[in-house]
């Protein structure tokens, strides 16, 4: 670190949700009016998707970019101005969950023009960074102020995330029948930096029911690029835990549950559904699978995923009981 | 931020990880010799043949400037660009017969013909040689467009796109807001984002809409086809993955289609060619096209092209000691002649 043109820091957001579609759709099939490939594409024809079958099918679209010319928060209020592109991809995972993530690398401008706007064939050609033309700048700052909630005036990764994730739900093809009613979608914002440490750490924090935070702190650049890809695979599971839990609350609300056909038909599909999706670090690049260990034993994923899981089976199987016990 | 990092696990893969990027072979230098209108081919050959004739030595120094500076080596290759695209009526044999039969009688070697429609769609020719419709160049192109913020411009609101327009500033007050009878503010004239003391200000037409059958939705403009043509020149248009034009070798040249769409988009007619694509693209035009040109280089500068592609032609260039910049624009050179 430390290199003119290195990262400061990266900052991203990672919105996650439901498809509105009632069936779970593949990846390309003829037959198919629509397939996971044709919704990416629509955004970037003549790309290529990236996809993997294993163990849980993920299909990337391939990056589109959105100009910035802006302030970025930062929590000493220091005036910091940036210039560049923001990039993003859409995601589908497992043929249900849809993600958006917007995300741009934070480089210092370098050469005799670094306090001015360039051409912009020069941020054109080095997509998906932003160049501080003015002073400050301290990789910390720039974290604690984007993660706290930014100002409306400063780099709003939060709409263009937003534009990009209604811009699929859009989509004429999908039916706009989701087999969970009422599902929100959350938010992920984080920053990852290089920093001090001996291996890489993450700060997860809850900030509202649908709003998180992730603080990367991470040892050398291979590392920092693959932070995206983490927090795009924490999302995914970060959502799951969400929405069985919300289908859970939901299915409280119906008091005789045994005997309610009401309550089974929201927590069947969630398992149906979502079950299977469960696959923490299944698609975080090898340098930062470790974080899935801090995560594991710290909120404990998967034992809260798990006891969620059991507690939905349970009652769909006490439902199941009352019925036949209603013959 | 690449992608490069997505999962690079040497235990399980799977081939649709990594779409690979096929190379296109790339000359050092390839020179587009004149463009007419098609009205122009369409009456005498004296405009043809005074331009040609002008072409030769022009085509011989810049060959030998090539020489001079990358080798003996130096790979040059020529093209034309025939404009099929708005007069697509005309008759290919004829206009063809005159083109090339010109250009030989002038000693000029025309390497490649190009049609300018093929800048629009390609077309894939089947096994069997019949032609079919291709991919949609001029759509796939149009989609990599990322419009130059504004101060200030945060994300937050979508960037403003007025239909088929691309412009490299600020426009001004009366061309961006609704006259306001009440209340009439002062004019604010237009703004260019990357001015020094003042502004160029320049707003091109990319397409318009039209109902006509033959284009389609659109009818893209001449600025926007010849961004096309000048991305092909510079081997930097890729389909997943693959080049989008293969240069088919015409073997027999007095046989061309009656229509020019059953023709592909770029004819090799010289076997001995060196390839179509270069790492630089020199344009020798007549001077009435310095403002496509003019708008050729701003549409490049707001594209975001495929950066593999473009790693890979800088790392090939470095390998034969050529100096290739990561801009598409900074590859293309000009010389305008006068009197066309």
């Amino acid at each position: 670190m430390g290199l003119p043109g290195d990262p400061l820091i990266v900052l991203g957001e990672v919105r996650t949700c439901l498809l509105p579609h009632s069936s779970s759709l593949s990846y390309s099939a003829l037959s198919d009016t629509v397939t996971v490939e044709g919704l990416l594409l629509a955004l970037v024809p003549g790309h290529s998707v990236y996809y993997k079958e294993r163990p849980v099918p993920l299909a990337i679209s391939p990056a589109s970019y959105v100009g910035v010319d802006c302030r970025l928060a930062t929590a000493s209020l220091t005036q910091v101005r940036a210039i560049g592109t923001v990039a993003t991809n859409t995601m589908v995972v497992g043929g249900r969950v849809l993600q958006g993530s917007a995300y741009t690398s934070v480089v210092r401008a370098t050469g005799e023009l670094r306090a001015h706007r360039r051409p912009w064939s020069h941020y054109l050609s080095r997509p998906g960074a932003t160049e501080i033309v003015s002073k400050g700048g301290n990789p910390d700052d720039l974290a604690a102020g984007y993660l706290a909630d930014p100002s409306l005036d400063t780099l709003d990764l939060a709409s263009i995330s937003h534009r990009l994730l209604e811009r699929i739900r859009a989509d004429l093809s999908m039916d706009k029948k989701p087999p969970l009613p009422g599902i929100e979608s959350t938010r992920l914002r984080w920053a990852a930096t290089i920093g001090d440490v001996a291996a890489p750490h993450v700060r997860f924090h809850l900030e509202t029911p649908t709003l998180r935070s992730v603080r990367l702190t991470l040892t050398d650049e291979r590392e920092l690029a693959a932070a995206q890809r983490f927090c795009e695979d924490l999302a995914v599971h970060d959502w799951l835990l969400t929405t069985i839990g919300t289908v859970i609350d939901q299915a409280k609300r119906f008091p005789t549950l045994a005997y309610d056909v009401r309550g089974r038909q929201l927590l069947a599909p969630a398992l149906e559904c979502l079950a299977h999706l469960w696959m923490p670090g299944a698609h975080t690049p090898q340098p930062l699978r470790s974080l899935w260990e801090l995560l594991q034993l710290d909120p404990g994923f998967d034992r809260e995923w798990m006891s969620s899981v059991a507690h939905v089976r349970d009652r769909i199987a006490i439902a199941n009981v009352g019925v036949t016990i209603d013959w | 931020m690449g992608r490069a990092l997505m999962d690079c696990s040497d235990v399980y893969s799977e081939a649709t990880q990594n779409a690979r990027v096929v190379e296109v072979p790339l000359s050092h230098v390839s020179i587009e010799v004149g463009h007419f209108l098609m009205t122009d081919l369409d009456n005498g050959i004296d405009k043809i043949s005074a331009q040609f004739q002008r072409m030769v030595p022009l085509v011989d120094a810049f060959t030998a400037a090539a020489h001079a500076q990358f080798g003996q080596s130096a790979r040059v290759s020529t093209c034309f660009l025939v404009d099929d695209y708005f007069r697509y009526g005309t008759n290919p044999g004829l206009i063809l017969g005159k083109v090339l039969g010109t250009a030989e009688e002038c000693g000029l070697t025309i390497d490649y013909l190009a049609r300018e429609a093929g800048c629009a769609q390609t077309l894939s020719l089947g096994p069997d040689g019949q032609p079919s419709a291709g991919i949609n160049l001029a759509e796939l192109v149009a989609a990599r467009l990322v419009p130059e913020p504004a101060r200030e411009s945060t994300g937050q609101r979508p960037p403003v796109h007025e239909g088929g327009w691309l412009c490299n500033g600020e426009r001004s007050s009366t061309a961006a807001e609704p006259a306001q009878a009440m209340r009439p503010k002062p004019y604010r004239p237009p703004v260019e984002f990357g001015r020094r003391d003042h502004s160029v200000f320049l707003d091109i037409e990319m397409w318009s809409d039209t109902n006509d059958p033959m284009y389609g939705e659109k009818k893209w403009s001449c600025p926007f086809l010849a961004t096309v043509w000048q991305l092909l020149r510079l081997g930097m248009l890729r389909h997943r993955g693959v080049p989008v034009v293969e240069q088919r070798e015409w073997t027999f040249r007095d046989e061309w289609p009656d229509r020019w769409w059953d023709m592909p988009s770029v004819i090799k007619l010289n076997p001995r060619a060196k390839p179509f694509a270069a790492y630089r693209a020199l344009s020798i035009l007549p001077r009435a096209y310095i403002g496509v040109e003019h708008s050729v280089q701003l549409i490049l500068d707001h594209l975001a092209l495929d950066a593999e592609v473009t790693d890979k032609i800088v790392e090939r260039g470095a390998n034969e000691k050529v100096k290739v910049p990561r801009e598409a624009s900074a590859r293309l050179e000009y010389m305008f002649l006068d009197g066309f």
